[in-house]
């Protein structure tokens, strides 16, 4: 019974990665704001474009292992510093490169904590502020305080921490994969080397936000969830349990996680037992919530809010009413669900839920079962396929005040200063456009080495990955529903670089005796 | 002098002239906290720095400046949605 769940499971992530791939035959996913503004994109595929693309990711790809496999003479002692202080010069070369600055809900949390540190100015959490409406996002105002109030108040301060959190990400990637393969994924420094040079992961260091400390927090949370099923020490479930709340409170997609890891558990009761299994899914749902209460109990505890500060915040009926928007198939729509809240509702949780619910009602029954299917296919398409999580926008960055944009009118990305390398990735460039191709061949190329690990696994009854596999279809079923930008997903290119490094590995396992078979049969 | 010694001298002499001309680069990434905005992003007028909700500068002003201006608006992040979810 659980072994057919296990498959069930596989066999649903390898369904939905081969849809994913095959659609990318005759549809391109875009999303490039340099050149049509903030908006998704979809469009016919130049087949032989992708063609080259997909050959020139995999070839680094390979490369990446193949050069991995040749450092497998060296201590790890000496090449995971190596690899990872190389990531560090890297990124550290991108954030002096591409000087981006914040715009947006990066600007506005950056600005919030300016005036928290030196005004000590709260009013955002008046009716109408920013943090009245959106009150999760004070764990990175909180977090910005904390980090301009101890370093200087520079942009650089900001990425290099970014950095520093990429690094982790980029460790535990290693370690995860290290510990699902067990005594076989030893010394497979190809993994870190993929992980530490990821061409998104290397960019998003310049975006200044919460995506890159909560996929570093979740992915670590998840790393020790994975240890306490093979060694069931407690220790290590409360580790998970905190750096879980930790994620969690910086992106609420923690939730995924949490459920993720609870299933697992469950799932693997036979070995873990009932009783440590009991207790471990106590202590992850007793740890989750606790940094949204202490916060809470100390700004009302201080006075700077009256209520508890979800009260009348923008109900998650917001973003979902966003989701089902049929127009722009659940990316941003341009202001109609945030001004239901704003101005039918004035601000008032209640109703604009009951608005959002009648909203939602109605779309969903005006629309027929053709539209309403070919506008979740769009966004399913869009989001798992753009392949790049908008690295565009927030880690390249654009020159606005030179006017890049090609008919979309103003840019509102800058850049501190503008260096060679923000020429040659102006606009459309040749350079810009070549690494958006790179980044969404590459994205492919780890969906089909994920499809065949999911194979394999289903052949030979591992069940290892299910921790890995839960978190993304947990994504996948999310952004069905929720509002969408492919950046979103930021936190599952850890698992994604785990299972299709795995995946390379099988296929290469299996083409070493095909290709000693063939050579034997020529020499015959 | 030894090869390694040669080599770590060649090493700092370029870490220190990297430092050196980075040095400009470092100080032109200064965040700008007088309140009035950041450095050259947050021009008024244009999106990022219209969602200044903690200083009250908020949503309305930021609305009346989206209708006199049809086309910019959201879409371009005027009153982005916060993406935490």
């Amino acid at each position: 019974m659980v072994k057919r769940f296990h498959q069930a499971l596989y066999l649903l992530l390898a369904f939905f990665l081969a849809l994913f791939i095959t659609s990318a035959f005759w549809i391109r996913a875009k999303y490039i704001y340099s050149v049509y503004g903030d908006t998704p994109v979809l469009e016919s595929q130049r087949i032989g474009l992708l063609i080259v693309w997909v050959a020139a990711a995999a070839a680094a790809g390979l490369a990446m292992l193949y050069l991995g496999r040749k450092l497998g003479k060296y201590r790890p002692k000496l090449v995971i510093p190596l690899i990872l202080l190389g990531s560090l010069a890297v990124q550290v070369g991108v954030i002096f490169a591409f000087p981006r600055l914040p715009t947006d809900d990066s600007q506005t949390v950056l600005s919030l904590a300016l005036d928290m540190l030196y005004r000590n100015d709260y009013s955002s959490f008046q009716t109408g502020g920013y943090l009245h409406m959106f009150p999760f996002n004070f764990s990175t105002v909180l977090y910005l305080k904390t980090l301009l109030f101890i370093f200087p108040d520079n942009y650089l301060v900001l990425k290099i921490f970014n950095i520093l959190f990429m690094l982790i990400t980029s460790l535990m990637i290693y370690l995860l994969y290290k510990e699902l393969s067990g005594k076989d994924g030893e010394q497979d420094y190809g993994v870190l080397l993929f992980a530490a040079t990821y061409v998104p992961a290397v960019l998003m260091s310049n975006f200044i936000y919460n995506d890159v400390i909560a996929t570093a927090a979740l992915t670590l949370a998840l790393y020790f969830a994975v240890r306490f099923m093979k060694q069931r020490s407690l220790k290590l479930i409360i580790i998970s349990g905190v750096l879980l709340a930790l994620g969690n409170y910086f992106r609420s997609i923690g939730v995924i996680f949490l459920i993720a890891i609870a299933l697992s558990l469950l799932l693997k009761v036979r070995t873990v037992g009932l009783r440590r299994t009991l207790i471990a899914l106590g202590i992850l749902a007793v740890l989750f919530n606790v940094p949204g209460w202490i916060q809470n109990a100390v700004l009302q505890g201080s006075g700077v809010v009256g209520e508890p500060v979800n009260a009348n915040s923008a109900p998650v009926y917001m973003w979902l009413n966003m989701g089902v928007n049929q127009e722009t198939f659940g990316f941003w729509d341009n202001r109609a669900s945030y001004n239901i809240y704003q101005r039918e509702a004035g601000y008032n949780k209640e109703a604009s839920t009951e608005l959002f619910k009648e909203n939602i009602r109605s779309t969903l029954s005006e629309a027929s079962a053709g539209e309403l299917v070919r506008t979740y296919y769009k966004k399913l398409i869009w989001t798992w396929t753009e392949g790049t999580y908008q690295m565009e926008r927030y880690g390249i960055g654009n020159d606005g005040s030179a006017a890049a944009g090609r008919g979309t009118g103003m840019l509102l990305d800058r850049y501190s200063y503008t260096t060679v390398f923000t020429h040659a990735f102006a606009g459309d460039s040749l350079y810009r456009i070549g690494l958006i191709w790179f980044a969404y061949a590459l994205n492919l190329v780890m969906y089909a080495g994920t499809v065949v690990r999911l194979i394999g696994s289903i052949r030979t009854g591992r069940t290892a990955e299910v921790p890995l596999v839960l978190v993304i279809l947990g994504f996948v079923g999310f952004y069905l529903l929720w509002e969408i930008k492919s950046r979103y997903l930021f936190p599952v290119y850890p698992l994604l670089i785990v299972l299709s490094c795995m995946g390379f590995k099988d296929l290469y396992r299996c083409m070493i005796p095909l290709m000693m078979r063939g050579t034997r049969h020529v020499r015959s | 002098m030894c090869v390694r010694k040669r080599i770590l001298l060649l090493l700092a002499g370029l870490l220190a002239s990297a430092l050196l001309t980075s040095c400009e680069a470092v100080t032109a990434q200064h965040i700008d906290s007088s309140g009035s905005g950041f450095q050259s992003g947050g021009q008024p007028g244009d999106g990022g720095g219209r969602v200044r909700g903690g200083a009250g500068q908020g949503m309305d002003r930021a609305w009346q400046e989206d209708e006199s201006r049809p086309g910019f608006g959201g879409r371009q992040g005027t009153v982005r949605n916060p993406d935490n979810k």
